[in-house]
């Protein structure tokens, strides 16, 4: 696959350590890491400016947290796939990112390889919901 | 010398603290729940 073909990916996370987990999760799945964010307000900026097909998108953050920049990425965005990547799973701000249209929501005690599957079946759906080929 | 307490505003505030106990919790939402969750906005979406 050529970097042209390969899926664009923003992640989000206040933690070096976490981001960098991801991003060798990303590129293991063929996807390419366009950019990185340590909370909200950057996360906002660099998806207006780079347009990455896929968001990962941390909650806990300083600055501006991921439900905030998740709220103001779908209004001005609603097509935008973004995967809440989170260790907060109550009910209440689970139910609240899926209806501000979160593509999925993954809990991050969830093994490497679940979130490799998820992430890919999301993907795959939201292709065919918008009748394009998968990726 | 005697404390003067003030009763009422002593069990005003035992029970605001009952209160407070008494609030329902958000539970933590299994992975498993996420999925029925998202699943059930899709269906909404589809009617």
């Amino acid at each position: 696959m050529t970097e042209k073909n390969k899926i664009r990916v923003l992640i989000v996370d206040d933690e070096t350590h976490i981001r960098t987990l991801f991003k060798t999760v990303m590129s293991s799945m063929n996807a390419l890491v366009i950019g990185e964010a340590k909370n909200g307000e950057e996360a906002v900026a660099i998806f207006k400016d780079k347009k990455p097909d896929i968001v990962m998108l941390d909650i806990n953050m300083p600055v501006k947290d991921g439900t905030e920049a998740l709220k103001e990425i779908m209004s001005e965005f609603p097509d935008a796939f973004v995967v809440m990547m989170t260790s907060v799973s109550d009910m209440e701000t689970v139910a609240k990112c899926i209806d501000l249209g979160a593509s999925h929501y993954i809990r991050k005690d969830t093994p490497i390889q679940e979130i490799k599957k998820m992430v890919k079946e999301a993907w795959d759906e939201y292709k065919k919901s918008k009748g394009e080929s998968n990726a | 010398m005697h404390e003067k307490y003030d009763l009422k505003k002593m069990l005003e505030e035992i029970e605001e603290d009952e209160t407070l106990d008494q609030r329902p919790r958000s539970r933590e939402a299994s992975q498993d729940e996420i999925k029925n969750m998202l699943a059930q906005r899709s269906k909404r979406k589809k009617k």
